[in-house]
């Protein structure tokens, strides 16, 4: 292969591998607009206390479902703490998009993906990074996403937590509160455990500097009143017809790629090298400058 | 591969210089980007891309950064545009060669126990601005996070002093 064929097989993949990320982006708009959780299946992962239990959340496993659908491939949860959680993905298609990179991190896509799921649809302000990649030579590709605390707290807990620090912070006996507040001992046991995994309570059950602070001003957002709605996975079908007609229209937009302008009419034009251009710094303004007249001229 | 418009913009002496927004096409070739204004090309040369920004998503609108100058670039369909910029951002060398020796050097002192940004900037006789943009940054590409240096950025530093024989 001669030097030209390999810059056109080069830029063949890249074409291929645009079209390809036209397709996955096109899907990805249309799956985040159609796949708001309620926040009481949100709660349910952010109670999970380790990767085991958030694996069998529903919502879980429908973002795993919907990221593959979209071309995003498999992704696991192999960490769950409080505040970020650790994606991992094996072979996923997007980083086999840029075989010709080497010791870079390339999966953009899915982190922006992963922060746009969790922002949009849980309503969680996050941001996704990638922090391990198979193209810079990681075994993975490894995903992090990192919560903001307050909005954290403003879903994991809810009325009933609220009326348990209450009980707490007055001193009230623990064996009271069940029947106090209408639940199960076993339930109590459970949101205790939730409760001083987010460092809310002690051992002791006494309250921590952090849940004196949200005592304090955490109630507000508690008492807003919680929206509830269908969990999108109960209309999977529909939004995977959407992103399959998504897909169809990117396609059809790709295969302008196609029809792409040759390099021999670019020679053939005037080419303006804009780097080279901006480090003479004064003698680009005087380009503009000129550009500007020229175009008026013309006008 | 879009019908686009497109504005140029460099900073000349504190002042703004900007070709208006224009009708065109980009066109991406193996190592460029071309910009389509009538019969005149503009090139940017991928190797020079600092960044790749979104700085407006209705209508959607991509800003691209190289040495002194800024590209803005405004298409009809997110997608493709977004999706090119995803194509891009591996592409973009991750700091230019001036920039990692104060990087590293305000890492390290951070790394030291040395958190107030007046410090560091009067230890390295720079401006306080300088050395939170430098921190921002840092964090934002994954060099450091709120338990220290990750590793990451263990990396960067070993790097720098391999290069200068440390």
């Amino acid at each position: 292969m001669d030097g030209n064929e390999k810059d056109n097989a080069g830029l063949a993949k890249k074409f291929a591998a645009l079209g390809k990320l036209t397709k996955i982006e096109s899907a990805l708009r249309t799956a985040i607009e159609s796949s708001k959780v309620p926040p009481l299946e949100t709660r349910k992962l952010l109670k999970s206390t380790s990767s085991s239990q958030a694996k069998n959340t529903a919502v879980y496993q429908f973002m795993c479902n919907l990221f593959d659908e979209i071309g995003l491939g498999r992704l696991e949860i192999s960490k769950k703490e409080n505040f970020y959680i650790v994606f991992t993905s094996e072979d996923n298609p997007v980083s086999n998009l840029y075989q010709d990179i080497e010791g870079k991190k390339t999966c953009y896509i899915i982190s922006d993906a992963l922060a746009d799921f969790f922002v949009e649809d849980l309503n969680i302000p996050s941001e996704a990074t990638e922090i391990k990649c198979v193209n810079s030579g990681d075994e993975k590709c490894v995903f992090r996403v990192e919560m903001q605390p307050l909005a954290v707290y403003r879903i994991a807990l809810d009325q009933t937590d609220e009326k348990i620090i209450e009980k707490m912070k007055d001193g009230s006996d623990k064996t009271e509160v069940p029947s106090s507040i209408g639940i199960m001992e076993e339930e109590l046991d459970y949101r205790l455990d939730i409760l001083k995994n987010y460092h809310i309570l002690r051992d002791d059950l006494s309250l921590t500097k952090i849940g004196q602070t949200y005592y304090k001003y955490g109630k507000s957002f508690i008492d807003e009143e919680e929206e509830d709605f269908s969990p999108p996975w109960k209309t999977m079908s529909v939004i995977s017809r959407k992103i399959a007609d998504s897909s169809s229209f990117a396609e059809a937009l790709s295969k302008s790629y196609e029809q792409e302008t040759s390099e021999e009419e670019i020679e053939s034009g005037e080419v303006v090298n804009l780097a080279n251009e901006a480090e003479k710094s004064m003698s680009f303004a005087q380009l503009v400058s000129k550009t500007f007249k020229d175009k008026k001229k013309n006008e | 591969m879009d019908d686009i418009k497109f504005a140029i913009l460099q900073d000349v002496k504190d002042v703004k210089v900007n070709i208006c927004l224009r009708e065109g096409e980009l066109y991406l070739s193996i190592s460029d980007i071309y910009f389509r204004d009538g019969d005149k090309w503009y090139e940017i040369p991928l190797k020079k891309l600092e960044y790749i920004n979104v700085v407006n998503k209705d209508p959607p609108e991509l800003e691209f950064k190289i040495p002194s100058l800024k590209v803005k670039v405004e298409g009809e369909y997110a997608e493709k545009l977004l999706a090119l910029r995803y194509l891009l951002l591996p592409y973009i060398k991750k700091y230019n060669e001036d920039e990692i020796e104060p990087m590293v050097a305000v890492l390290r002192l951070w790394s030291m126990g040395i958190a107030e940004t007046k410090a560091i900037a009067d230890l390295l006789k720079t401006s306080e601005d300088e050395v939170e943009e430098l921190l921002d940054r840092s964090e934002k590409e994954g060099l450091k996070d709120e338990a220290g240096l990750t590793d990451e950025g263990k990396k960067l530093i070993e790097k720098l002093e391999i290069c200068r024989g440390e």
